[in-house]
């Protein structure tokens, strides 16, 4: 028996739904569940939502994860925190990655694999290495404040490591490319002409800019500040190893509440308020997706 | 060369710049003789001890198979 | 004289009607060892429609641009009413393009497409929209004004990309392939709609189309180009009825081209005899040219005319500009017949004749006998 067309569009589309199913979706559901308990000394370490007493089913969900988050000043803070830092680190990747993708954009034919491939490269290595490269470059005797010591510009080492400064050089340094990477999608395909024809009609070269470029250069913009953006929320490693010990981000937050106070509900309470702080841009970003693939039928 | 396409890529040169000196310091100081990783001994190095060193530890040598 | 051109739509300084609008001297572009264009000199007057006519890489595109300023010229010098405008950036030139591809702001409305000139001269938002509101009406548009470029058609997109180019009233106009992009029918009509809208507004129009159609019926004057130069100058009958070369003579129409030697040169012409034809022209109205030197016969397809072999008799004597053949291909136009003859020497000739009789009783066939000639005014001596 041949499979006829429709058939086969399924079975190839169902496979990986299926595996979205199984891999999210179920994972996020146990989170989900986990979150409406209590943490209890046992195996596994929260309260059952559904039991039997007496022969009746019991039903039980407590609220006090949530509202221990929203109470304690610590969580709150933490949220925010995560927020502006994530914002800052994005700002700045844009107002660096800009220049860079307008640079490779009108770049001869020749040269622009080679400088995508630089701006890829990188990734090439392994993530964790390039922070501790940073932790070389920004501690007390690291690179940066022995030259600026032996230049004579400074008499002190300058605490670079440990401070919001380095986490967000650690996050720009990290997500660069997402933020270069769209951008350069989208200014690879603006028409030189429109520029020509804006200086034809008296626009000087950054009014031209500010007019016909950067317009339709906002759905890269868009594209690549969510990139970096919504990843960067959550971020674990970076405030880990370069960031301030008095403040943590909140992926942070989560991870302790897991493993160091073993409270899963609180963890997982965190994770579900994490993915509602993001759901917003998240839903931005699949409106941009649709509107780029509508945009280019 | 017009002035706002030097400019950019005098950024995008920067910007390289910025991308590849934590790697390019790792591979300088992975030839330091010094264990304080970023302090240079200029007495004893470059060396290849530390490479020695990789290729005799077991447990990284395993890892990297896997 | 100041280097700071006029802002555009105001009155221009006082110039003779015959004096040249738009001077190029001896203008070349240098492109490392190419040559794009090659000492071209051009005076071009107020009000006119000049074509720059030419194949692919003869120039006509970057001497165009070098009229805009998105080029500037290796040699030579551009002036456009008397202002030397030769290295000033387009943004600051009273010039205004109409590029082949239209090149729309796609984020724009029409409205703003059209008025983002008149934004860069900072008018105020009443006038802006009045302004546009009159060139929209004079190109048929009124009422597009909300619309964005991919909501219309090729035509429409065409009509707006004109008034954004007019709406500042510039002293030149440049056109790149203005009608490429068209259907025949509608290329026909917009044709016309573009000559009432210079007629209306007077602006100088500088076109540069490879079409030679388009360029006769739009140009007041043409100017051909090949590798770089300028080969001829003149109206489109100049260049049709005379041209200069045999390059020319090609380029424009259809044209039959023999070889031959100037035998006789009299009052009343020149007489040349030619292998490849096999008969004798008499030129009544060619320059004088030396005994025996080698020229080039060119004869239009449309002034000669044919006959029955046979009919009448051969007039005896009379050998020049007459000539036997047979007919070998007839392409039915609807208004006209195109004659391909095989002459006895053995080269094509090519003839047109129109269709004066509807379902004429006997009309010419293939693989028949013809007589072919042509008025002594007919033929052009090209020496090169």
């Amino acid at each position: 028996m041949r499979l006829s067309q429709a058939m086969g569009r399924r079975l190839i589309a169902g496979v990986p739904t299926l595996w979205l199913l199984v891999l999210f979706l179920i994972p996020f559901l146990i989170v989900f569940r986990i979150s409406f308990s209590e943490v209890r000394l046992a195996i596994p370490p929260y309260t059952p939502l559904l039991s039997w007493h007496h022969g009746a089913p019991h039903f039980e969900v407590h609220w006090s994860a949530y509202s221990f988050l929203f109470t304690d000043p610590m969580y709150v803070s933490s949220y925010l925190y995560s927020l502006k830092v994530a914002a800052v680190s994005t700002v700045c990747c844009l107002l660096i990655g800009y220049p860079m993708a307008y640079a490779i954009a009108r770049s001869g034919a020749a040269t622009r694999p080679l400088l995508l491939m630089l701006i890829v490269l990188p990734f090439w290595t392994s993530f964790l290495l390039r922070v501790y490269a940073w932790i070389g470059l920004l501690k007390n005797n690291g690179v940066i404040n022995n030259v600026l010591l032996s230049l004579g510009v400074i008499h002190h080492p300058l605490a670079l490591l440990q401070t919001d400064f380095a986490v967000y050089i650690g996050i720009v340094y990290s997500y660069l490319p997402f933020m270069i990477l769209p951008l350069y999608a989208n200014l690879e395909k603006h028409d030189p002409a429109l520029l020509e024809a804006a200086a034809d009609l008296g626009a000087r070269p950054a009014r031209a800019f500010a007019a016909i470029t950067l317009p339709q250069s906002i759905p890269g913009i868009a594209a690549g500040s969510l990139l970096v953006f919504i990843p960067a929320v959550g971020e674990y490693v970076i405030p880990t190893l370069l960031g301030r010990p008095d403040q943590l981000m909140i992926g942070r937050v989560l991870s302790d509440e897991f493993f160091e106070n073993r409270d899963w509900p609180v963890a997982s309470a965190v994770a579900i308020l994490i993915l509602l702080l993001l759901i917003v841009p998240i839903l931005l970003f699949q409106r941009l997706e649709r509107r780029q693939l509508e945009a280019a039928q | 060369m017009k002035p706002q396409g030097l400019l950019t890529r005098i950024a995008l040169a920067l910007g390289l710049v910025f991308l590849y000196v934590p790697i390019v310091s790792m591979i300088v100081f992975s030839f330091n003789n010094s264990r304080l990783v970023t302090v240079w001994d200029a007495a004893h190095s470059p060396t290849l001890k530390w490479y020695g060193v990789l290729l005799h530890n077991e447990q990284i040598l395993t890892a990297a198979w896997l | 004289m100041s280097p700071q051109p006029t802002p555009a739509g105001t009155e221009a300084v006082a110039s003779a009607p015959d004096a040249a609008y738009v001077r190029v001297s001896d203008v070349s572009k240098k492109f490392g060892d190419f040559t794009a264009v090659d000492h071209v000199s051009l005076d071009i007057r107020r009000g006119e429609i000049f074509c720059l006519l030419g194949g692919s890489g003869s120039g006509k595109t970057t001497l165009l641009r070098m009229l805009a300023g998105f080029e500037t010229p290796t040699t030579g010098r551009i002036e456009i009413d008397g202002q030397d405008l030769s290295h000033v950036p387009p943004y600051e030139r009273p010039v205004n393009m109409m590029f082949q591809s239209y090149a729309l702001f796609p984020h724009m409305s029409v409205e703003k497409n059209v008025g983002f000139g008149l934004e860069q001269e900072h008018l105020g938002r009443d006038a802006i929209r009045r302004q546009v509101g009159e060139i929209l009406e004079i190109v048929k548009m009124s009422g597009y004004g909300a619309r964005k470029p991919h909501q219309l058609s090729g035509g429409q997109r065409q009509r707006v990309a004109l008034a954004r180019a007019l709406v500042k009233r510039p002293k030149l106009l440049l056109l790149d392939e203005p009608l490429a992009a068209l259907d025949r029918k509608l290329r026909e009509h917009t044709q016309f709609e573009l000559l009432n809208i210079q007629q209306r507004l007077g602006v100088t129009f500088i076109v540069v189309t490879h079409d030679q159609e388009e360029a006769m019926t739009l140009g007041t004057r043409l100017g051909v180009m090949n590798h770089g130069r300028i080969v001829q100058v003149g109206t489109p009958s100049d260049i049709y009825e005379s041209p200069a070369s045999r390059f020319v003579a090609d380029f424009i129409g259809s044209v039959n081209l023999f070889e031959g030697r100037v035998v006789a040169n009299g009052a009343d012409g020149l007489c040349i005899t030619s292998a490849d034809l096999g008969c004798t022209v008499r030129a009544e109205r060619a320059a004088g040219s030396e005994h025996g030197a080698t020229v080039w016969t060119a004869i239009r397809p449309e002034k000669i005319q044919i006959s029955r072999a046979g009919a009448g008799g051969a007039d005896g004597a009379q050998n020049e500009n007459l000539v036997a053949g047979t007919v070998k291909e007839i392409a039915y136009m609807g208004d006209m017949s195109i004659y391909l003859v095989r002459l006895d020497s053995g080269s094509m000739l090519r003839v047109t004749l129109p269709n004066v009789l509807r379902g004429a009783e006997r009309p010419i066939a293939r693989e028949e006998r013809v007589m072919l000639s042509w008025h002594g005014s007919s033929p052009v001596v090209l020496t090169e």
